[in-house]
């Protein structure tokens, strides 16, 4: 019985190797060769874009900003890194990437902290598994999410979970990348009424906090100015503790703060909303013009 | 740890080698030390609770065993059943009940607030508690001796692929079977894998991807339209079945691995013509469980009011059984709609089987389909209070389904297109188990390629779109 079970599950495993490693090679392949699509932006972030100005973040950060707009104030290149639910771990790989190919100009960072993005924050690293065996500050990185990761990336597949369609829709689609430099903007129009919250929780995860400091000393002392920003939000708080917590890090560290949440011209109009975290086009058009002129008197 | 966790891959290897070089007399006491490692890993401090009732029940039905005296059972068994339910009242029902009182002493200004005690639910407690009872019931009843090893009676309760979600299991089948540590056949190694293996499908493809989707919906449901509100209430029943179905599966599969054999859980549920039809094929541990300890002795007990006894019976089963997924309002009106639903089809059953005999419908394919999809319709729509929500929430969800309208939410396509095809192999497969249960297969084919093949096309599929971050398992909550 013993054999027959071994025999069996020899040729389990070695059909599951074979079906790994070609169906693996394949989505990488089409992974890479995409020249456009979400993938592609994250790939663009990490080992492409030579922007001047760099906007980090999460979706907030995604957006609000337009590089466009930069671009045709400053006169600076500007790329907007920022994507949906990535926020610390994932900002430090794109930002040491980045400094190994050049130093940009700007750095900004939008900044949401609170301590229940702690889990998004480790989900998030999916996004750069593709990126696993490129590079060895990503290897560290990724190698958060769990204590077996190492072993998981063993498959080819895996990197690719829940990719398939996102790369095959690029593949068949053709499609381009988009001349918007990362941003991507919201429509609609928030209809409800202001919401208020009693509290939000700054980070207490030591490793997100401690990403947190690397990511500000990194972009500091790599010579760029450094800017970090609290985006609009349509929400009245009580407490704002990962705001305060964020502010004093950044005194700490002389690096300027701005805070918009308790700017009227947001609070009182929801039309330039989606939703309460996000800003609509008309919004973030609004918001860049007005961050660029705080900018230039920074 | 739990089975969808890296670490649990890691573990049951190390189980089934410790298992196996454990001569057979005493691998009930590796089952133990390794069951007792599991839980503990979960929260150190339940195992106390599991030790205690294991202590408890071991003594009482001894104690029930060892004497002839009617009274003196009686009085046993009561003792125990109130001792093991204490702790279950304690953390499931204690919140519950303080807040009532609260805000009734609110009313009259008369209360003093202190910082409140936050219990943390000890997972699983629902099941080894329910399994403790139909031990300590059936030596009462004389169905088994009761068993003179403390540590098989302990393994009995706190057997770890059963522990957090059942089956619940009855003595009877599993005491034996602990004692005797048999080796597992090649049949029973083979069916155990491929049951974890689609099990695992049913979980992290179906359930986990369905929870996404409708999750966005159910957690929004201010912001959206009717048409959504009934597309997660319909797909809600799916999710569950991949969860505690899936979860099920890879419980018996364990089981099975080890030599064990395991209940059923589910048997294509969706294929039920009827309400009671249905819960002979859903969580069939429980519902056996209730019908052997609380529905029959009820229509037994009521048995003078002839059909409308059976009626009392089933509203009392399925409050009861409401109560027992959480000791909430919505959970109350979740057991008074099954109640209501089977107690129509039991006041009706005579009737409906003339109508079918005479327009010869049990063989008519349309009539099949229809009591399908009703049944379904049925079961979906009392699931909107079964989901562990506040009642006012479900309440809103059930107005905005009939009242608001707009086109159905997508979000993220990929998740759609993802859950579309997880469910759609999974419908497949019960369909063709269901209808064509000697075509079609593929797990258990004649040639051995096709086997082959087929096991490691589920598993690539669950590495290609399987929700691969450890998410936890709807009915630990229970």
């Amino acid at each position: 019985m013993l054999k027959k079970i071994i025999i069996n599950i020899i040729l389990i495993v070695l059909t599951i190797f074979i079906l790994d490693f070609s169906i693996g090679k394949v989505l990488k392949h089409f992974y890479f060769k995409a020249v456009g699509g979400t993938n592609y932006e994250i790939t663009y972030a990490l080992e492409k874009t030579k922007a001047d100005v760099l906007i980090f973040g999460s979706s907030r950060a995604n957006h609000h900003y337009i590089p466009k707009i930069i671009k045709d104030s400053l006169g600076l290149t500007c790329y907007n890194t920022g994507r949906d639910g990535a926020v610390l771990l994932y900002q430090n790989a794109v930002l040491k990437s980045v400094l190994k190919r050049y130093v940009p100009k700007i750095i900004i960072l939008d900044f949401i902290g609170g301590s229940d993005e702690i889990k998004q924050a480790y989900d998030d690293l999916s996004y750069l598994t593709p990126y696993y065996d490129k590079d060895i500050d990503i290897q560290k990185i990724v190698n958060l999410k769990g204590s077996f990761e190492e072993l998981k990336l063993i498959s080819n597949i895996y990197p690719y979970n829940s990719e398939i369609y996102n790369i095959f829709r690029n593949t068949v689609s053709n499609k381009k990348r988009s001349t918007d430099n990362g941003f991507k903007p919201e429509v609609g129009i928030w209809k409800k009424n202001i919401d208020t919250i009693k509290s939000i929780e700054p980070y207490n995860d030591s490793i997100i906090i401690s990403a947190n400091n690397e990511f500000l000393d990194l972009a500091k002392n790599s010579g760029s100015k450094v800017i970090v920003v609290y985006s609009p939000m349509y929400l009245h708080y009580n407490q704002k503790r990962d705001l305060d917590f964020m502010k004093s890090l950044c005194e700490e560290k002389g690096i300027p703060f701005l805070d918009y949440t308790k700017d009227t011209v947001f609070l009182n109009n929801r039309k330039y909303f989606k939703d309460p975290l996000h800003l609509n086009h008309e919004g973030a058009t609004l918001f860049t013009n007005n961050f660029i002129n705080k900018l230039k008197d920074k | 740890m739990v089975f969808t966790s890296f670490n649990f891959l890691i573990f049951f290897p190390i189980v089934i080698f410790m298992y196996f070089v454990t001569p057979q007399r005493y691998r009930w006491l590796t089952l133990l030390i390794v069951s007792y490692f599991f839980y503990i890993n979960i929260e150190p401090v339940f195992a106390l609770l599991t030790a205690a009732i294991s202590l408890s029940t071991y003594f009482f039905t001894r104690l029930i065993d060892g004497t002839n005296d009617e009274k003196k059972k009686n009085k046993y068994m009561v003792i125990n059943i109130i001792l093991i339910l204490l702790p279950l009242f304690f953390y499931k029902y204690f919140n519950e009940i303080n807040n009532s009182i609260f805000m009734f002493l609110d009313q009259f200004n008369v209360r003093w607030p202190l910082p409140k005690i936050k219990l943390l639910l000890p997972i699983g407690i629902s099941y080894y508690t329910f399994m403790a009872i139909g031990y300590t019931i059936d030596v009462y009843s004389e169905e088994i001796k009761a068993e003179k090893n403390l540590g098989i009676v302990a393994l009995f309760i706190s057997f770890f692929p059963l522990i957090l979600s059942g089956p619940i299991e009855r003595a009877n089948n599993m005491l034996p079977q602990f004692r005797s540590g048999k080796n597992p056949d090649y049949d029973m190694i083979s069916s155990g894998a491929k049951l974890m293996l689609w099990g695992y499908f049913m979980k992290l493809v179906v359930a986990d991807r369905t929870g996404i989707y409708i999750n966005s919906i159910f957690e929004n449901a201010e912001f959206h339209n009717g048409s959504s509100l009934i597309v997660a209430t319909l797909l809600y029943p799916i999710q569950v079945y991949g969860d505690l179905g899936g979860y099920s599966l890879i419980a018996i599969g364990v089981s099975k691995i080890l030599g064990i054999n395991v209940m059923d859980n589910f048997r294509r549920p969706f294929f039920a013509t009827s309400m009671s039809e249905f819960w002979r094929r859903w969580h069939i541990s429980l519902i056996s469980w209730l019908t052997d300890y609380l529905y029959t002795p009820l229509t037994f007990a009521f048995r003078k009011y002839k059909i409308w006894g059976i009626v009392i019976a089933l509203m009392i089963t399925f409050i009861l059984s409401g109560l027992w997924h959480g000791a909430s309002l919505a959970f109350l009106v979740w057991g008074v709609m099954q109640g209501v639903l089977l107690s129509i089809e039991a006041l009706t059953n005579k009737k409906k089987l003339t109508f079918e005999k005479k327009f010869n419908l049990n063989n008519n394919r349309l009539y099949i389909i229809i009591s399908i999809i009703i049944t379904y319709i049925l079961f979906a729509t009392t699931e909107i209070f079964g989901r562990g929500t506040d009642i006012n929430e479900a309440i809103t969800i059930f107005h905005k389904m009939f009242t608001t309208s707009g086109n159905i939410f997508i979000g993220t396509s990929s998740i759609v297109i993802y859950m579309i095809f997880g469910i759609t192999l999974l419908l497949l497969k019960d369909f063709t188990d269901e209808f064509y249960p000697n075509k079609f297969l593929l797990f258990e084919s004649k040639y051995k390629i096709v086997r082959i093949v087929s096991f490691s096309f589920v598993f690539i599929l669950i590495l290609l779109i399987g929700v691969l971050d450890g998410s936890q398992f709807i009915y630990f909550q229970f």
